[in-house]
């Protein structure tokens, strides 16, 4: 018999809890697929095609299509509680392989434009809150400004054009060249380049994900200096601050040891949430530097009306928010005490 | 400034202080021209209504007033030397190492996201050791392990040693079960609970003086006593002098060797407990006398009326003049001096 501490019990009931809301979301996707005009075999053969109707019917009949739509539901919901996904009906693959191909490069890219805000968002805050209206305070507001109003694709066109075409810095697109490739243990090319070694192929992929993941994150960065500088300015004029210093804490480690701790909660909030947006919100970025990720295969699974493939995808994007709210969950115990799951 | 009964070995003395606060409404003058002395293992009141300069004071003495307070003018003499004068460095140095200080409300006083004995745990590690009686083992601290110990001091201590001296710490301030009580957070602890930590880490480096700024006003009445014993206690065993701000006379007059009472930023009074409770001299004293509760006495009580003074907005005489029912032509033309009354004991009104 294992026995569970009750964090461990109350995180185990949140993971299963995930079941029931997959399935929800499942249906809500399969619903809205067939809502939408057209469906695989004519988005396949084009409008005004050859094919003859007879052919396009036997194709509907293959993939099940004549079906009724509450019996191909019920057929597609038995199919995924026995953990089948499918076969995607414009690549002739099973929907799992393609899912488990593209999100490696999605959640790379996703962490990386995290990375890149918070590395970027969090000392800006800091540094703001510190000196209230100096010159950093206002460099900060005004990039925070331009940070959340610029959108992602112009950002990225320009990057493009400054970065790639005018300096030739960084690649234009791509996730690494192709003779660069590290050996695949993980599927993230930048995780998998530093578990084997192989610095070459580091190299290649830092330089590719620098672009998109600086346009994904700016964003965020602008939104985590705001709310870091806000609660910062909180924490700084608490008493246990002003207590810190009587005992004679030097003035850095006030800063580090007894103000940032406390002021990083609503940051964590913040980050949950964004974090589920650059997962799931990167379809433009990744079309732009054609990042071979889950976003793009979602986009155009969409325009093929590739039914199983958006589903399959949508279920894993609910999953992730829900396992990104439990990790801001678990986080937020560690740095708030009061607070247990 | 006269010192009537100059103590041989003044451990703070400050003399001349002023202290103010650049606001848009003006300069707040929250310190004016105060004077007074504390000797080794005293414990001075410093007694005031709310607003009138008593934390400005404190804040002035550990250095710590927040921007854009500063101190225009004075000298805080610690131990022989000027704090005034002190870099930051050397500052932080004195600051929770040799003057501690004790906030009011220990709910927001202590870091919620630390354990608690890792609080007190901190100011160890930042004046880099304990000194070395203070362990609890005075005895055992001779000899060869002793010597080995002292020496592990002097760079801070082992992760054992300081867990011990921080349980030490907390069973002294009378928290039951400090061996697993120190791994809590403070919000577990009830509000005296708290105040006894924060006088934990307030005495874990031994300071030679203690500031406590009204240690008890956020705490109930029963509660409020047990504190208050509790810093007694200190210094009675461990000689740490007390500097004890209230607005509360009848705790200054049960706890404290001499009292100072403030009002808007001067010390109008000061001297022996047992004189100023007995021989009032200032016309502010007597009225918070009259206005305080005597246990039997079912004469009602007489609150002061009127305002406390604008301190961005001073006029000329006494600032007591308007509430003063004493008050003469003279009192609102010349601000009054300080005059003697007994031994160590003086007051700043015209009519003395
Ligand atoms: N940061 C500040 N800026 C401007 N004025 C201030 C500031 N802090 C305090 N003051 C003013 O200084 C004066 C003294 O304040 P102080 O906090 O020392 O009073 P106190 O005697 O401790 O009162 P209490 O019993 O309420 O704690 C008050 O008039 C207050 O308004
Ligand atoms: S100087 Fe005058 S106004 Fe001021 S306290 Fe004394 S009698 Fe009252
Ligand atoms: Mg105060």
């Amino acid at each position: 018999m294992i026995r569970l501490t009750r964090t461990q019990v109350k995180i185990a009931e949140r993971i299963l809890a995930t079941i029931p809301l997959a399935l929800g979301v499942a249906i809500v996707a399969f619903v809205f697929m067939r809502a939408m005009p057209g469906d695989p075999v004519d988005i396949m053969m084009g409008e005004g095609a050859w094919t003859s109707e007879e052919e396009m019917a036997a194709l509907r009949d293959e993939m099940g299509l004549d079906e009724p739509i509450h019996a191909q539901l019920w057929a597609y919901l038995k199919r995924v509680l026995a953990g089948d996904l499918g076969y995607s009906m414009i690549r002739s693959r099973p929907v799992a392989e393609i899912i488990r191909e593209a999100l490696p490069a999605t959640i790379e890219l996703a962490v990386f434009s995290l990375l890149f805000a918070l590395a970027v968002g969090i000392p800006v805050g800091v540094a703001s809150a510190l000196k209230p209206n100096s010159f950093v305070d206002r460099a900060g507001a005004s990039l925070s400004l331009l940070g959340v109003s610029l959108p992602a694709f112009w950002l990225g066109i320009v990057g493009v054009l400054i970065f790639s075409m005018t300096l030739g810095w960084l690649p234009t697109s791509g996730r690494i060249a192709y003779d660069a490739q590290p050996a695949h243990i993980t599927g993230m090319v930048i995780l998998d380049a530093i578990i084997t070694g192989n610095l070459p192929a580091l190299g290649n992929a830092l330089k590719h994900i620098c672009l998109p993941a600086v346009t994904l994150g700016l964003g965020v960065a602008a939104v985590v200096a705001r709310v870091t500088r806000s609660s910062m300015l909180d924490v700084i004029s608490a008493d246990y601050i002003q207590f810190a210093r009587a005992k004679g804490v030097p003035e850095g480690e006030v800063t580090r040891r007894h103000a940032l701790r406390n002021a990083m909660i609503p940051t964590v909030t913040l980050v949950g949430l964004q974090f589920g947006s650059l997962l799931g919100g990167n379809m433009i970025v990744e079309t732009i530097f054609g990042w071979p990720g889950l976003g793009r295969v979602v986009v155009d699974s969409i325009f093929a009306r590739d039914y199983p493939v958006v589903q399959a995808s949508v279920m894993v994007y609910a999953l992730t928010f829900v396992l990104i709210n439990l990790a801001t969950d678990i986080i937020y115990t560690v740095l708030d005490p009061k607070i247990s799951l | 400034m006269a010192y009537p009964c100059a103590k041989e070995s003044a451990l703070l003395e400050v003399s001349g202080l002023y202290t103010v606060y650049p606001s848009a409404r003006g300069m707040v003058q929250a310190v004016r021209n105060v004077s007074f002395a504390v000797s080794r293992g005293e414990i001075v009141g410093i007694v005031g209504e709310s607003g009138c300069g008593k934390s400005a004071l404190l804040l002035s003495i550990m250095g710590l007033l927040p921007s854009p307070g500063r101190i225009a003018q004075g000298q805080i003499l610690f131990d022989g030397r000027n704090l005034v004068d002190l870099s930051e460095p050397a500052m932080r140095s004195v600051r929770g190492k040799e003057i501690a200080m004790v906030f009011q409300d220990p709910m927001t006083a202590l870091n919620p996201a630390h354990r608690v004995g890792e609080q007190i745990a901190e100011s160890l590690r930042v004046h880099g050791g304990v000194p070395e009686l203070a362990a609890g083992d005075g005895g055992q601290a001779r000899g060869a392990g002793g010597f080995i110990r002292r020496r592990l001091w002097k760079r801070g201590l082992s992760a054992v040693e300081e867990r011990r001296y921080v349980i030490e710490l907390m069973r002294n301030v009378g928290i039951p079960l400090p061996e697993h009580r120190h791994l809590e957070y403070p919000h577990q602890f009830s509000g005296g609970m708290q105040q006894r930590i924060m006088i934990a880490i307030a005495l874990a480096c031994r300071p030679k003086l203690l500031l406590a700024d009204e240690p008890t006003t956020a705490l109930d009445v029963t509660i409020q006593a047990q504190v208050l014993d509790l810093m007694e206690e200190i210094n009675r065993i461990t000689g740490t002098a007390i500097v004890l701000v209230t607005h509360d006379l009848a705790v200054a007059a049960d706890f404290c060797d001499s009292i100072a009472v403030m009002y808007a930023g001067q010390i109008v009074e000061r001297g022996p407990t047992d004189a100023v409770m007995e021989d009032p001299a200032h016309p502010y004293t007597r009225g918070l006398l009259r206005s305080m509760p005597v246990l039997g006495n079912r004469k009602p009580l007489q609150p002061i009326t009127g305002e406390v003074p604008d301190l961005a907005n001073l006029g000329p005489g006494c600032s007591f003049a308007p509430r003063c029912d004493l008050s003469e032509k003279v009192c609102l033309e010349e601000a009054p001096s300080v005059s003697a009354i007994g031994q160590g004991h003086e007051a700043r009104c015209h009519l003395r």
